[in-house]
């Protein structure tokens, strides 16, 4: 029992991708100290990635359940936006305060999505790609060519953006607490398990009675409360917010999921998995130009690594399958002969050995 | 089945065909084309009484030159989707063959017509890569083209940095904006895109291969069982999205004579909902889908 269980760990997916994100830092660092060990470099290595680690654990959420949601980019914005606006508009509102109303925005925003998907009966990409226009859209009547600055916020609530606790920035434990909370829910809770049934094989789990059209409709309540939350982080990491923010974010969202072994058709994959796979693409983005290559050739690289990630997955699935198949003939094979069968058959039996 | 083939055709319970059994003119309006162009014609008449000058000649005429990318590209990608399968990567692709064209004429001194027909063989390469990685691997094409939306672009942006290629014969970047009567508004790029769907409607509809892509989408297996090779469909639809991708990126370069690793950057998006709202509903794939073409403005 306990050996299959460190093989499988050794196996796993998560392990994999966070080797080779170790790889990535340890490669930078050796060609030059300040990647890691200066307090700047530290600080960012951690921080940066918290946003799309947000991001990539609301994904994971939604994809599990066979779904997608394309427009986490457009509802960061938005409710950065509306942080921003809080600030300016209520002098003195407490920081707990917009920290919820991004949340619950964001929340909303994804209820929209949901409501449509499990009740329109209409694909997760199309009603998502439609909103993440939508939103962009709202975003941008809402905010013109108006710009949040840092100047519009409060110091209070821009060092959250710096602060840090024990040598962790505190976006960083914020990041972590979350995908902690929500990878437990999926692990051990029914809930949880009941996304992945759903995903395997939505009408099986229909059928058995599962309630599908609520646990999707939550899922995207979920992914929406945390593209909510990246955006107050949004805020207050930058400073500033223009009507660019979260653009195209959500391909890197899906991305990050993929990478951490997030299976595109859902039934399976970790949060785990996905909060790795964001710290490596954000990783490589910076630890490229440490290394020597232009930073123009970063995006290359993501694609190649997203394109070896599933084919690494492909492969092992495959070798996973032959093994087990594998197993399962010798099992049989091996097995006395039921009373009355020719002794041909054991016959066979050696000759699979052989 | 002896059962079956025992009963006489009068005992046969009379088969109907709803969608038939309607009037034409039923037929013919309650569609989702005509929903997409009763939209279209709205939008166009609240256009014309609210925007000044919006029925002008130059109107229509940049109408046409912004939209005609996405029309391109609308074609193959219909087919894709048709199938099940999407690509992400198109404006990759776009934005790599606009980067070719311009560094194959800069540095390499090609002429703008070679230039381009190696950008086009580079697109339908990128598209085979796509293809032979969904079809032949067996990868979700989500996956699979996100990753080479990446990796294309990053090729793209890689060659060329945040440097534009601008020093295009003024005879090419011309031909890119040439109307077909002089001072009027259809711009000369609409009859190869005219031919271009011609073609994909011909293939689509009227071709053995069509009716494969359309299996293949209500039912790969099935289709495979009565002989579709739908790996080999898969393929080649995603070859075709590559080199028309690539076409659309030469047009983009001479539209707006420039270069630039992050040209057409979101196109996908734009493209996909274009199809999707003019033609297929991803799951139900049986909708007719030529037309995905007025579905954008």
């Amino acid at each position: 029992m306990s050996t299959s269980r460190v093989g499988g760990l050794l196996r796993s997916r998560e392990l994999a991708v966070a080797v080779v994100l170790l790889l990535v830092v340890a490669l930078a660092t050796w060609n030059s100290d300040s990647f890691l060990l200066s307090s700047d470099g530290w600080r960012n290595l951690l921080v940066t990635p918290s946003l799309l680690l947000l991001l990539a654990v609301g994904q994971t959420v939604v994809i599990i359940t066979r779904n997608v949601d394309l427009s986490v980019g457009s509802v960061l914005g938005l409710t950065a936006y509306l942080t921003g606006r809080l600030f300016t508009d209520n002098p003195g509102i407490p920081v707990v305060v917009v920290f919820l109303a991004g949340i619950a925005m964001g929340a909303l925003l994804g209820l929209v999505n949901g409501v449509l998907v499990a009740f329109g009966k209409v694909p997760a990409l199309v009603i998502t790609l439609g909103t993440l226009y939508v939103y962009r859209g709202i975003f941008l009547s809402w905010a013109g060519s108006d710009r949040i600055n840092a100047s519009d916020m409060p110091s209070s609530f821009l060092s959250l953006g710096t602060s840090s606790v024990l040598g962790i920035p505190l976006l960083t434990v914020l990041a972590v607490v979350v995908l902690v909370v929500v990878g437990h829910h999926l692990r051990t809770t029914r809930s949880g398990r009941e996304l992945y049934a759903i995903g395997s094989d939505p009408d099986a789990a229909r059928l058995y009675g599962l309630p599908v059209t609520r646990r999707v409709l939550t899922a995207f309540v979920v992914s929406g409360a945390l593209a909510g939350l990246a955006g107050v982080v949004y805020a207050a990491r930058y400073g500033t917010v223009s009507s660019g923010a979260g653009l195209s974010i959500e391909l890197q969202a899906v991305g990050a999921a993929v990478i951490g072994g997030v299976a595109i058709f859902g039934g399976s994959g970790t949060v785990w998995g996905a909060a790795i796979g964001a710290f490596l693409l954000v990783t490589i983005n910076r630890a490229l130009p440490v290394v020597g290559i232009s930073d123009f050739w970063q995006q290359a690289v993501v694609g190649a690594l997203i394109l070896a990630a599933i084919v690494l997955d492909r492969v092992l699935a495959r070798r996973q399958e032959r093994r087990l198949v594998a197993e399962q003939t010798s099992v049989r094979l091996d097995a006395p002969p039921p009373p009355g069968t020719p002794p041909a058959s054991s016959s066979s039996s050696r000759k699979a050995h052989a | 089945m002896s059962a079956t083939l025992s009963r006489t055709p009068a005992q046969a319970p009379a088969r109907t065909y709803p969608a038939y059994s309607r009037p034409l003119w039923q037929r013919a309006l309650l569609t989702r084309e005509f929903a997409i162009i009763a939209l279209l014609g709205v939008v166009w008449f609240y256009s014309v009484a609210e925007v000044p000058n919006f029925d002008g000649p130059l109107t229509l005429y940049y109408l046409l030159l912004d939209i005609i990318p996405i029309l391109l590209i609308a074609l193959p990608m219909t087919m894709v989707i048709i199938t099940g399968e999407i690509d992400l990567s198109v404006a990759s692709v776009v934005g790599l063959s606009s980067v070719l064209v311009g560094v194959l004429h800069q540095d390499a001194g090609l002429s703008i017509p070679v230039a381009g027909l190696v950008a086009i063989v580079v697109g339908a390469l990128c598209g085979a890569l796509n293809g032979f990685l969904v079809s032949y691997v067996g990868l979700p094409s989500l996956a699979v083209t996100i990753g080479t939306l990446a990796l294309y672009r990053g090729i793209a942006v890689g060659l060329l940095g945040t440097t534009a290629v601008t020093d295009f014969p003024e005879k090419w970047t011309d031909l890119a904006t040439l109307r077909i009567v002089e001072g009027g508004s259809i711009p000369w790029v609409v009859l190869p895109f005219l031919v271009l769907l011609g073609l994909f409607v011909w293939l689509l509809h009227f071709s053995g291969f069509g009716r494969g892509v359309y299996e293949t989408g209500l039912n790969d297996e099935a289709a495979r069982f009565t002989g579709v090779d739908v790996a080999r469909t898969k393929f080649w639809l995603f070859v075709l999205a590559g080199a028309v991708s690539a076409f659309a990126g030469i047009y983009f370069t001479l539209r707006y004579g420039s270069a630039r690793g992050d040209n057409a950057t979101g196109l996908e998006l734009q493209v996909i909902a274009a199809v999707l709202l003019g033609a297929c509903p991803s799951s139900a794939a049986a909708a007719p889908c030529t037309a995905s073409s007025p579905a954008w403005s």
